[in-house]
């Protein structure tokens, strides 16, 4: 067989290859990043709208002296006043913050929810809480868009649960439900 | 109603289709010629069909027919009288739809100009081929993508409107139809490179008889992508024009075979050679326009130009696959034939030019196939996820850029057969000039940096080359000078070189930054004062815009962000000051709330932005010219040729 | 002795110069240097936005795209080096976030096979065009046959310009 007819054998090969690949993809989509779940949580803390205060390592090195059932679980979710996911979970959150979490056995375990605002402004952020409601700390500075980056939060709403010792229990991309934030909780 | 029309008018395509090459085939075994005429009428039957399911669907959009599910989905009763026609290809099923029509179309104009051939069994395979594309294209549209669905609207409905990005620009009513006009047009020629294949007949007469078919293909398909990218360039902000998106890719890929195909097949005109590449090249960018429409639709690679899938991917892949198979069956059967009685003598030719070209345009589409499908294959061997973007893609097309506009310089200038270097001396002196005096002008006005020196001297030397040929045919031919082929390829190529400064300029010395400004406020910015002057509130129809009013050294422009009542989507419209040396385009990214009137804005200055869309329009226009026949003659030399090439092939 | 040098040579001598001196200048010459903002601009667009498809942080107006393109100023400013900021990004996110493809491992393979495949074809080429030539048996003409195709190549003007041009006979 001449060399252009062996040639046009390796092209078809190759061909077949190609549409084999081709066909057996699936649709593309860029997936979260769960590399954070089991890890420590990276530790940030920030100033709120209101001119207070948070720093998650105060409450993991305050973990450590307490008891089980007083040692704190924190969720931090990843907001912003612009996304409408946010309104959608946002009863949720309330859920969360007014009656905190129950352990399998039924002891009342020690939450608490801080919101990182993403992208956004103290004013839109006001608004949003005078209109929904809720009264626990939103943090806001230079820094929280970083903060969000090191969560690798794509977009919010996102909302990461920290377990008492400092690893990362679970991580949520997209609302939440009640249901699924506390699950897992223990104390 | 319409959706019945709708519907009856592609299975009427269909229908016509599949007779019309059945009866074709029919006479052609046996040898019935007055088959092959009748088969050909139904060319005009599958026309009427695409036309008849076209009126449908614009009738629908035009009336807000809610109860066909494209309308429901696309149309809105906010949506401004023009972009209701645009609508029509504004998403996966009209885009169909449109191939359909414009590929029918093609049909019914080749069984018109070939009428008085209809006896040519070339002729005849090229129709039947032509058939059976237009009734894949109807079976797609009674299948996967479906544009005549029914459905049921709830009391009140309204659509929610095309999408905000293609409801705010004109160009949405050019782009797709000329970009169109284009992919589908090569159709024409695979054709006929076909039924050369089948009739053995692979002389020069299935590219004499195709050439205006091609020329003007490429020139729409070339228009076509010029216009979007410059649609890009208006609408979205960044001041970027082409992103390696891969739906972009997919676009530019037949481009690049189909502009080797329009010059190699010179040198089998000439000398017969070149044959095996002629017809890889035609046929690949058929292919390649299938395979592009695939990557758009399939959702294999992710893309902002996507159409929505549905189930349309596996369709397309496997006729892909199916005309693959065709086609490498043709040409290991025909393999014989195929080869050139000449040869090429010396690399330093016309013909070896010609190779070089292939060459470096193949190079070019395998580049961007490679960086396009690349993730998928390191998805599918390693199950992990890469990007390949536009680092890679700029990086790797840039040398290949540069030795286009060096065969650009040459080519034109290199005899056949063989050049002495003495000629070439010669020749080339003022062309080589031309690229040392662009080096000086270009590190005169401050240009740094060798890669985009580099790129500035081979333009130079492209453009002047250019320049020469075209002094020397004016010289001899006085106005017609500038017509014919040889002519009109030439401005073609000017029109290239401008493009490339364009290119090279913009990319290499583009400068961004963003501002917040009170009112009243001035930066500057790039030697320029920029001042926040004003502000204003619109309310449309379909969407609600805040204006602003910035005053750049003297002028006024107005950028603005316009919310979509039906979607909520925010769109920003920026806008540009252009000159001859620099475009300044202003995006709004933060309008003006009520409380609180400061503004972010986006400065991008790009010098020579706007010789993008000049070289566009001369490319246009020096393919029109190419059409013109610059010698009077010229009708009965084709006629001749071709019998003579009938004769040899005879003998063969 | 002085050597004639044709007026051609010279011009080609002389435009050969301009040409480099030209180049050297122009790619040497300082210039301005690159500012920050400059350097954060060039990064922005190899770093894919999260949440699009594809498009570079410098490219889309997400928020995480916006929100990564100041991250991405800031860390310029605060000195960190292109690679530790690519690398961080990547570390956050996947290493699809870098839109150019790594130099090493698999991933490399789509810089060098473009090289690789050029390469295999000019050789092919070059052993078709070589095994073709060798493979000439070419008839030699003598002096007057050469003469007379000379003469009618000059009548027939085939070597002119306009003949090597015409393309639409």
């Amino acid at each position: 067989m001449s060399l252009g007819k062996s040639g046009l054998i390796l092209f078809a090969v190759v061909s077949i290859g190609f549409v084999v690949l081709l066909a057996t993809r699936g649709t593309q989509s860029n997936q979260p990043n769960f590399d954070l779940v089991g890890q420590p949580a990276p530790l940030f803390q920030a100033e709120t709208v209101n001119g207070g205060e948070f720093d998650l390592e105060d409450v993991l090195i305050a973990n450590r002296a307490l008891i089980p059932k007083d040692q704190v679980w924190v969720a931090v979710n990843f907001f912003a006043s612009w996304c409408t996911g946010c309104i959608i979970e946002h009863d949720e959150l309330l859920a969360f913050h007014n009656e905190g979490a129950f352990s399998s056995n039924g002891v009342k375990c020690n939450t608490k929810l801080v919101s990182v605002a993403f992208n956004d402004n103290k004013k839109d952020i006001d608004r949003f809480f005078d209109k929904y409601g809720g009264d626990w700390q939103v943090l806001l500075d230079e820094g929280t868009n970083r903060v969000a980056i090191n969560y690798s939060v794509m977009t919010a709403p996102e909302t990461v649960l920290i377990a008492p010792n400092g690893l990362v229990a679970k991580k949520i991309v997209g609302p939440i439900t009640y249901e699924k934030l506390v699950a897992g909780i223990e104390c | 109603m319409n959706l019945v029309i709708g519907s009856m008018g592609v299975v009427l395509t269909l229908a016509a289709s599949l007779t019309g090459s059945l009866t074709i085939v029919a006479g052609l075994k046996k040898s019935r010629e007055r088959l092959r005429a009748v088969g050909a009428k139904y060319a005009w039957v599958a026309f009427a069909g695409m036309a008849i399911s076209t009126f449908a669907m614009q009738r629908a959009l035009v009336t807000r027919d809610f109860s066909i599910k494209y309308v429901a989905e696309q149309g809105s009763s906010l949506t401004p009288p023009l972009y209701n026609v645009a609508t029509m290809w504004s998403a996966l099923e009209g885009s169909i739809l449109l191939w359909g029509l414009v590929l029918a179309g093609y049909l019914a104009i080749v069984a018109k100009k070939f009428s008085n051939r209809l006896s040519d069994p070339m002729v005849s395979w090229a129709l039947v081929t032509m058939f059976m594309v237009t009734a894949f294209f109807a079976l797609l549209m009674l299948g996967p993508a479906n544009p005549f669905q029914s459905f049921d609207p709830p009391v009140g409905y309204d659509g929610p409107g095309p999408n905000p990005l293609l409801q705010n620009h004109i160009l949405v009513a050019f782009h797709p139809p000329i970009l169109y006009l284009g992919y589908v047009g090569f159709t024409v020629p695979f054709a006929f490179a076909i039924a050369a294949l089948i009739t053995g007949r692979l002389g020069e007469g299935w590219l004499l008889i195709t050439r205006r078919w091609t020329l003007f293909s490429w020139a729409c398909l070339t228009f076509g992508i010029i216009l979007g990218a410059w649609w890009a360039y208006d609408v979205l902000g960044w001041g970027g024009y082409w992103g390696w998106d891969p739906v972009e890719n997919a676009s530019l890929l037949p481009w690049l075979t189909g502009t080797a195909f329009l010059h190699s097949v010179l040198a089998q005109e000439r000398r017969g050679l070149l044959r095996v590449w002629n017809l890889s090249l035609v046929c690949s960018t058929f292919l390649l326009t299938i395979l592009g429409t695939f990557i758009t639709r399939s959702g294999i690679i992710a893309s902002v130009h996507a159409f929505s899938e549905g189930g349309i991917g596996p369709w397309l892949l496997w006729f892909f696959s199916l005309v693959l198979l065709v086609v490498l069956a043709l040409i290991f059967w025909r393999g014989d034939r195929l080869r050139s009685q000449g040869g090429i003598d010396s690399a330093l030719s016309r013909e070896g030019a010609f190779l070089a070209n292939n060459l470096a345009f193949g190079a070019f589409a395998f580049v961007i196939l490679l960086g396009t499908i690349f993730p998928l294959i390191v998805e599918a061997t390693q199950d992990r996820q890469i990007s390949v973007g536009a680092p890679y893609f700029e990086k790797m097309s840039m040398p290949i850029g540069f030795v286009i506009l060096f065969l650009m310089a040459i080519a034109p200038v290199l005899p056949w057969r063989k050049a002495g270097a003495e000629l070439l001396r010669d020749r080339l002196e003022w062309p080589a000039w031309g690229g040392a005096l662009s080096l000086v002008i270009a590190v005169l006005v401050g240009a740094r940096g060798l890669i985009p020196l580099l790129g500035f001297g081979f333009a130079g030397f492209a453009g002047t080359s250019a320049i020469r040929h075209l002094a020397l045919s004016i010289r001899r031919n006085k106005m017609r000078g500038f017509v014919g082929r040889s002519n009109g390829g030439m401005i073609v190529h000017l029109g290239v070189v401008m493009l490339s400064l364009g290119l090279i300029a913009s990319s290499s010395y583009v400068s961004q930054s963003s501002f917040t400004l009170d009112p009243g406020e001035t930066v500057t910015f790039g030697g320029a004062d920029i001042t926040y002057e004003s502000s204003e509130q619109i309310v449309y129809s379909n969407r609600i815009q805040e204006k602003v009013q910035i005053r750049i050294d003297g002028d006024i422009l107005q950028p603005s962000i316009e919310r979509f009542t039906a979607s909520g989507q925010l769109v920003p419209s920026p806008t540009t000051k252009t000159s001859s040396t620099k475009d300044i385009q202003i995006a709004l990214l933060d309008p003006p709330e009520e409380d609180d009137q400061s503004i972010v804005i986006q400065i991008t200055e790009q010098p020579l932005l706007v010789w993008i869309w000049v070289g566009g329009f001369v490319m246009l226009f020096g393919s029109a010219l190419s059409a013109i026949p610059s010698t009077k003659r010229k009708q009965t030399v084709v006629m001749e040729k071709e019998s003579s090439v009938h004769a040899e092939e005879i003998e063969r | 002795m002085l050597v004639k040098v044709k007026p051609r040579t010279l011009s080609w001598v002389l435009l050969a110069l301009v040409s480099l001196v030209a180049l050297l200048f122009g790619s040497f010459d300082a210039g301005d240097p690159e500012t920050s903002s400059e350097r954060a601009a060039s990064l922005a667009a190899t770093i894919a936005c999260p949440q699009c498809s594809g498009q570079p942080v410098s490219e889309s107006s997400a928020p995480i795209a916006q929100v990564i393109r100041a991250e991405i100023k800031e860390q310029v400013d605060q000195g960190r080096s292109d690679s530790e900021i690519r690398a961080y990004y990547v570390e956050q996110y996947g290493q699809w976030v870098n839109l150019n493809p790594s130099s090493s491992g698999f991933d490399s393979l789509v810089w060098i096979s473009p090289f690789l495949v050029v390469g295999i074809a000019l050789g092919g080429l070059v052993l078709a065009f070589s095994r073709r030539n060798s493979d000439f048996t070419g008839i030699e003409l003598t002096k007057d046959e050469e003469e007379q195709i000379r003469e009618i190549r000059k009548v027939h003007r085939i070597d002119s310009e306009a003949s090597q041009n015409d393309f639409d006979a």
